[in-house]
Order: structure tokens, then sequence, then C-alpha cells
């Protein structure tokens, strides 16, 4: 980077050791990734809200009352659409692709689990995309189609936010383990954050239920089935951007710390010192 | 390993409280327990509304199977406790029996657990018969899943148990890793005893 004004001088972050950071881009861009996954927590989850289409209603409601319902809450169902596309796509994949770099920097570099991570982060954000374009459709069309038909893209909104759970099963785990694994240096992740990972990522398997039952807590729109999955995985998302926006200054610095030791060996005392050899908290 | 968990004798300090393993491992099984209780809580829920159906389906479940997944899974926990204590003296040779052991215990429950759904399946009995049998199939496949996890975990720990060194009393990250594998056991055991009370015993 190359200072031409000082204006850009007076930008770029200097670090405790009184050393220039070239990469204060670098660094507010991890910022803003992480506080892109909260964003996606307050915008997807408020788009469901106030789309009218929660509690979910029961898979064994008549065709007939459940159309009659949509199409009361047609402008509504649209408007929170719209934000789960924002938040669904938008933001889940701004937010994974910034997880998928900071388990590479911070906890474990196997670029194979860097590939898996984008990917299956990926996979969630089009799965966001689907659910808000098929209820837009949905909505948009509510007054003209059958029933039964309308019902069928009803069931498809929910089973495309329960029943693809593999791949998001596959994204918590590795998250788990990459953070659990001995490369972990801790500054950014600390353990507890991989067995969270991990606890997250089992409970995606009660999706899996949801195609068998028409009612009752393992129906589509169960306590069990719907609730525990959905309130799990917005959890995750939320506690790791937490951890993500409030580490981000303690890691990069215990990083640069490090750099510089490979540099200039007696130079990095007072980082040493900022490095979290244990688990502390957020 | 936590700060606290430090537990290096003689060195003249007062010693924290030990947590027992990686502290970690405590909120995987506290949130997990938690997502168990609220199923109890549907169950109970169901069971009070509708007691007559839930207690003449509950009299088709036998419950010798549920004694004897109860007996084998206590026996299966205790012998993983007594492992990690000989591998914590350095009796390698015994810890890994033990292991070994509470292993094909573990195994054992599993294999049982599918005889037990191949008669129920094979009388006709499936998840969609009724709301009783409903939460039966889905909570013992639930916590079958947590076991067949615990076995891939007890596996592990054998491996690790018998990575230590022989004869010298075991450091403290190993046998951090090692307690974090009995703690993952014993919570299957326990949340086991309270679906061996909801489902076999009738009230």
């Amino acid at each position: 980077m190359t200072r031409s004004t000082p204006n850009e001088a007076e930008e770029l972050e200097m670090t405790s050791t009184g050393r220039v950071d070239p990469d204060s881009y670098d660094r507010r861009l991890e910022w803003l990734g992480g506080w892109s996954g909260i964003a996606w927590v307050i915008i997807c989850g408020g788009g469901f809200g106030a789309s009218g289409l929660l509690p979910v209603w029961s898979p064994s409601t008549k065709p007939g009352e459940l159309a009659a319902h949509l199409s009361d809450i047609k402008y509504q169902i649209l408007i929170g659409m719209l934000l789960v596309l924002v938040g669904g796509l938008t933001f889940l994949l701004t937010w994974s692709l910034t997880l998928a770099y900071q388990i590479r920097k911070y906890a474990n570099s196997s670029p194979l689990a860097t590939g898996v991570l984008i990917l299956t982060g990926l996979t969630g954000a089009l799965i966001g995309m689907l659910c808000g374009v098929i209820g837009s459709a949905m909505a948009f069309r509510v007054d003209t189609l059958a029933p039964d038909t309308t019902q069928l893209l009803y069931d498809l909104i929910w089973f495309l936010f329960l029943i693809p759970w593999p791949p998001f099963m596959l994204w918590q785990t590795l998250t788990g383990f990459a953070i659990l694994s001995d490369a972990n240096k801790q500054t950014m992740f600390p353990r507890w954050t991989g067995y969270f990972s991990l606890w997250a990522g089992a409970l995606e398997l009660f999706s899996a239920l949801s195609v068998f039952f028409y009612n009752g807590p393992f129906s589509y729109n169960g306590l069990v089935t719907f609730w525990v999955p959905g309130v799990s995985f917005f959890a995750w998302v939320l506690v790791m951007a937490i951890v993500q926006v409030r580490r981000l200054p303690l890691a990069r610095a215990a990083l640069a710390g490090e750099s510089s030791t490979d540099q200039t060996p007696n130079d990095d005392t007072e980082l040493q010192s900022i490095r979290i050899p244990s688990v502390a908290g957020i | 390993m936590s700060a606290t968990t430090s537990g290096v004798k003689g060195d003249g300090v007062r010693r924290l409280r030990r947590i027992p393993a990686e502290p970690g491992i405590w909120v995987f099984a506290i949130l997990d327990m938690l997502i168990f209780a609220e199923m109890f809580g549907i169950y109970g829920w169901y069971r009070a509304d509708h007691y007559e159906a839930f207690h003449a389906a509950q009299s088709t479940v036998i419950p010798a199977f549920g004694l004897a997944y109860t007996v084998i899974l206590l026996t299966s926990s205790w012998l993983v406790v007594l492992a990690i204590s000989a591998a914590r003296r350095g009796a390698l040779d015994v810890a890994d029996k033990l292991a070994r052991g509470g292993l094909a215990l573990g195994v054992s429950f599993a294999v049982l657990k599918l005889i037990e759904y191949g008669t129920k399946l094979g009388q006709g009995i499936t998840p969609v018969t009724n709301d009783f049998f409903m939460f039966f199939f889905v909570m013992t496949f639930v916590h079958l899943l947590h076991a067949s996890v615990g076995i891939g975990v007890l596996v592990y720990m054998r491996r690790r148990i018998r990575a230590l060194s022989p004869g010298v009393s075991s450091d403290a990250k190993s046998m951090g890793v090692i307690e974090t594998c009995g703690i993952y056991w014993h919570m299957v055991d326990l949340l086991w005893i309270v679906l061996f009370a909801l489902l076999y015993l009738r009230g």
C-alpha cells in the first residue's frame, strides 16, 4: 500500500507497538464480515417475523383455510421475503466467507477445510435465497392459484428451510473440529466455540424428521423439528459473529506479534502478553 | 485447557477448584441436555393430555429391554470411570481392558436397541402408529445416535489411553482429553435413565 495523501496515512492503523498496520483494509473487511453475521440474524429473522408466516401453520391444515390466510397477509409476505432475500442471501454469504477466512487465518489453515466451509456457506445462502423466491412467488399468485398448489409452495418454503440439513451440519461440525484442533491459536476462536458449533451441528438432524409427520412436535411446524434447529442455527451465527467482532483486535494483534517474532525475535514481549492461552470469556 | 484445571501438585500455590475435563464439553453437554429436557417436557404435556391412550400404548413396550439397557449403560459408564482412574495412575493395561469393556457394552446397547426396533416394526408398530410411539421411536433414536457417536468417542478415548507412556502419571492435557470423552459417555448414560423412566416404566 502506498501512502499518497496525509488522509490516507492517517487512516492506517497503528499497532500497540507503534508499528503501522499495512492491511487495515483487510481488518475493516473482517470487522464488517463479522457484523454481517449479526445483521443476518436481525434482517433474516426479522424478515420471517415481519412476513406473518411465523408461527408456521400445521401441515395438516386444510388447503382452503391456509390459502385464505395467506391471501390476507399477501403484502406482508412479499415485504418479509424481500428482507429474507437481503439477509438470507447477501449477509449469509459475506458472513460465511468471513468465517471460512478467519478459521483459516486464526484456527486451522487446512485448504480443504476452507474450501468446504466456503461451499457449505454458499449452499446455506442459496437455500436462504430459494426460501425468499418461493415465498414471494407463492404470495404473488395466491389469489389465483388452486389452494392445494398454494399449500405445496408453502410446504416448499419450510422444506427448503429444514430438510437440506446435511450441508449445514457439515458446515457447523467442520467449524467445530477446526476450532478444537491443536493448530487453533485460540486468539479468535476459544475452544468453547468449537463445542458450541458441534452442538449446533448435531441439532440440524432434527430437521430430517419433518417429512414424516403431519402434526405434533416433529412435524415441520413442531417445537422440536422447526424451532430447535431454527433457533440453534440463528444462535450459532449470532454467537460466532459476536465472538468474531469482539475478539478481532486481540486476534490481529497476536498475529502481528507472531509475524514480527519471525523478523525481529526480541521485539514482541508486549504482544506476547496479549495472546490468550486459555479459555477466557468472549 | 483452562487455567482452573492446572492441577500442578506441590507447587505451594492454593489450587483453584478443578473443573473435570475441558470446560467446553460442559457447554455441549448442558445445551444438549436442555434440548432433551424440552422433548421430555413436550412428552409429559402430550401424555397428560392423552393419558389413557399413552398408558394403553405403553403396555406393549417390553420393560425387560429397558432394564437391560439401563444395566448395560450404567455398567459401561462405571467401567469408563475405572478406566480413566487407572489411566491417571499409569496402569495402562488395566485402563485399556476396562475401556474395551465399556466399549463392548456400548456396542451391545446399540445392537440390542436395533433388535428391539426390529421386533416392534415386525409387529406393525411404527412411529406413525400413535403419539406414544412417535415419541418412543424419535426420542430413543435420537438417543441411539448419541450413543453411536459415543461409541466413536470411546474408540478415540481408548486410542488416547494407549498413546500414554506406561508406568508414569499422565500429563494433564492428555488426561483432559480422556476425561472429556468420559463425560460425553456419562451424558449418554444419564439421558438414558430419564428415557427409561419415561418410556419403559408404567406409572
